[in-house]
C-alpha cells in the first residue's frame, strides 16, 4: 500500500500582517484539496500541526478550527512536537491511512508568529526546550553551544556557517512564496549583529506566518504520483547536558536509519533533500547525521558548492528554513508539499525530508519517490 | 520561566544544595538575545558543565564567554529583572571557580541590605558573622 500525496499547496511565508491564523488555515486547506482534483467531502480526517497558536494568537481547538471548513466536518486533531510538529502530523496521518482506517486525509500545518514581539516570541519557543533543565536559554544559545562543539571537535569554522546561509538565500529567489527573497553575501553573514556566540543573525531563521497542506491517499489514481516511501521517527533526550554527543543529532541519525532501512535506500539515492536548517549549524548537523557527509565534511562540502543545484546533493531548494521562512507548525508540512511539487514536475525521482523538534529531542525523516521510478 | 516560577523550583526542590558544587565547562556561549526574563543581564554566558556524576546547563555570572575546560562552581544570584519594589528573583549561576571564592547562603534580611547596598551588581555575599 503506498500514500500518495495528491495535492499540496504552500501560502506565502513571511510576516503576513493581512492575514489571519483563520486565513491561513483556510488558504491552505481549500487550495491543497482542489490542486488535488478533490471535493471537500472526499477528505475524511484532517491532521493539524502546530506548536503553539495557544500562546502566539490565544486559539487552541485548531481540529475544531479546520473542520469547521468542510461541509461535513471530518474527525480533526492537532499534532505538537515543538518545530517537528509537521512531520509528526504527515507520521501520524500515514499510520491511519496504512491502517486502513481512512483512504484520503489532509495534513494542513500553520504558525502564525509575529502577532507577538519577538522576545514574547523567544519566549514562546523556549518552551520547546527543557523548563526544568535549561532555564535561562534561548534556541540560539543552545545550537550555539552545539556549534562552538562542532568547531572546536570537527573544525567546522564561520566560514561553513555563512555559507549554508548564502546558498539558502540564493535558492529562496526562485522560491515564490519565501519570506526572503533576497541574495546575500559571505560578508554579510559573517558579519551580521551576535545573536548568541558563534551564531550571528543570519545564522538563524526568522519569525514567520505561514502555512501548507498536503492530501495523502492511498487510494490508486491513473496518473504516476509522488508517494510517501518510508518514514523514521527518532527520538533523543530532551535537554542538551543529557545527551551523549554535542557534534552530533542522535535523533536524526536513528530516523535516518529507520527510513533508509525501510526503503532499501542509502544517503547517495537522494539528489534532493529539504533539511531542518533553524539555524545554519543545524543544516551541517543534518547532513552529516543523515549520512550524505562524514564528520566535519559538511562545511567544507558547502563552501565548495556540493549541496546547491547541480552539486552532489541538493539541499534546501526551498530556501530552507532560513530563508524561505519557519512557520514552526507549518514547516515539516511545507517540506513534505514542496519536495512533492519537485518530484511531480519530474525535477527529480526521489526526495528526502528532514524535520527537527526543539534542540534535537524529535526528529522525524520522510523519503519520497515518484512512482514509477522505483526500479532506477 | 521566571526563576521564581513554580516549574524552576519543583523541578530541583533543592537548588540550594547546589550552591559550591564544582564542574568543568563542557560547552558555552554568551547569549546576547535573551529569554525575556534575562533581558536585563544581556549578554550572559550560558554554560553546560560536567560536574562528575550528571551533567547540568546553567546562566553564567557575568557578561563574557566561558571557556571549555575551565573550572566553575554554583553559586546564589539574582536571575530575573531587579525591581528594588518587588521580590527580587534568586537562582543558581554558575561562576569561575578560583581559591578565593567564597559562597554563602546569607539569611533574607542579609539579602536586603546587600542589594540595597549593591543595587545592580552581581555582589558575592559574605555573611555577617565573618
Amino acid at each position: 500500500m503506498k500514500v500518495s500525496v495528491l495535492g499540496s499547496h504552500i501560502t506565502d511565508f513571511g510576516e503576513l500582517w493581512e492575514a489571519s491564523l483563520e486565513g491561513l488555515l483556510t488558504e491552505a486547506t481549500l487550495k491543497a484539496v482542489g490542486n488535488a482534483g478533490l471535493d471537500l467531502e472526499d477528505i475524511q480526517a484532517v491532521y493539524v500541526s502546530n506548536m503553539a497558536a495557544g500562546a502566539f494568537e490565544g486559539q487552541m481547538h485548531l481540529g475544531a478550527v479546520v473542520s469547521n471548513l468542510f461541509p461535513h466536518r471530518p474527525p480533526a486533531l492537532r499534532v505538537e512536537g515543538a518545530c517537528a510538529s509537521g512531520g509528526l502530523a504527515v507520521l501520524t496521518a500515514e499510520q491511519a491511512l496504512l491502517s486502513e482506517t481512512y483512504d484520503t486525509v489532509l495534513v494542513v500545518g500553520v504558525e502564525k508568529m509575529t502577532d507577538v514581539s519577538a522576545a514574547r516570541a523567544t519566549e514562546i519557543l523556549a518552551g520547546a526546550a527543557s523548563l526544568s533543565e535549561e532555564y535561562g536559554s534561548t534556541f540560539p544559545g543552545l545550537y550555539a553551544m552545539l556549534a562552538q562543539a562542532h568547531m572546536r571537535e570537527l573544525g567546522t569554522t564561520r566560514e561553513h556557517l555563512s555559507a549554508v546561509s548564502v546558498k539558502n538565500h540564493r535558492h529562496a529567489l526562485r522560491n515564490p512564496h519565501a519570506q526572503y527573497r533576497k541574495e546575500i553575501t559571505m560578508e554579510m553573514a559573517s558579519n551580521s549583529t551576535l545573536i548568541a556566540n558563534p551564531l550571528r543573525l543570519f545564522d538563524c531563521s526568522p519569525l514567520s506566518d505561514g502555512a501548507a497542506a498536503v492530501v495523502l491517499s492511498t487510494k490508486k489514481t491513473s496518473q504516476p504520483q509522488p508517494y510517501l516511501k518510508a518514514f523514521g521517527h527518532g527520538m533523543d533526550a530532551f535537554a542538551l547536558a543529557q545527551r551523549r554527543s554535542l557534534t552530533s543529532l542522535q535523533a536524526t541519525r536513528d530516523a535516518a536509519l529507520q527510513a533508509f532501512q525501510k526503503s532499501s535506500l542509502r544517503p547517495e539515492d537522494i539528489p534532493v533533500a529539504e533539511v531542518h536548517d533553524c539555524f545554519t549549524i543545524a543544516e551541517l548537523l543534518a547532513l552529516e547525521d543523515l549520512g550524505f557527509y562524514a564528520p566535519g565534511q559538511a562545511g567544507p562540502a558547502t563552501v565548495a558548492g556540493e549541496t546547491t543545484v547541480d552539486g552532489t546533493v541538493a539541499i534546501n531548494l526551498s530556501g530552507g528554513l532560513k530563508a524561505s521562512g519557519h512557520p514552526v507548525g507549518a514547516t515539516g508540512v511545507k517540506q513534505i508539499a514542496f519536495l512533492s511539487e519537485l518530484l511531480r514536475q519530474g525535477a527529480y525521482a526521489r526526495a528526502l525530508a528532514h524535520n527537527v523538534g526543539g534542540s534535537g529531542a524529535t526528529a522525524v525523516v520522510h523519503i519520497l519517490e515518484m512512482e514509477g521510478e522505483e526500479n532506477e | 520561566m521566571s526563576s521564581t516560577s513554580p516549574q524552576y523550583w519543583r523541578a530541583r526542590k533543592h537548588w540550594s544544595t547546589w550552591v559550591g558544587r564544582k564542574g568543568t565547562v563542557i560547552a558555552s556561549t554568551l547569549i546576547h538575545v535573551g529569554n525575556p526574563a534575562l533581558a536585563e543581564s544581556t549578554p550572559y554566558p550560558y554554560v553546560l558543565i560536567d560536574f562528575g556524576d550528571e551533567q547540568c546547563s546553567f546562566v553564567g555570572v557575568g557578561h563574557e564567554e566561558f571557556l571549555p575546560g575551565e573550572t566553575v562552581e554554583c553559586v546564589w544570584r539574582k536571575m530575573g529583572k531587579v525591581d528594588p519594589h518587588e521580590v527580587i528573583e534568586y537562582g543558581i549561576k554558575v561562576q569561575r571557580y578560583t581559591d578565593e571564592t567564597t559562597v554563602a547562603v546569607p539569611q533574607a534580611q542579609e539579602i536586603t541590605e546587600i542589594e540595597v547596598e549593591t543595587q545592580l551588581t552581581e555582589p558575592i555575599y559574605v555573611p555577617t558573622h565573618r
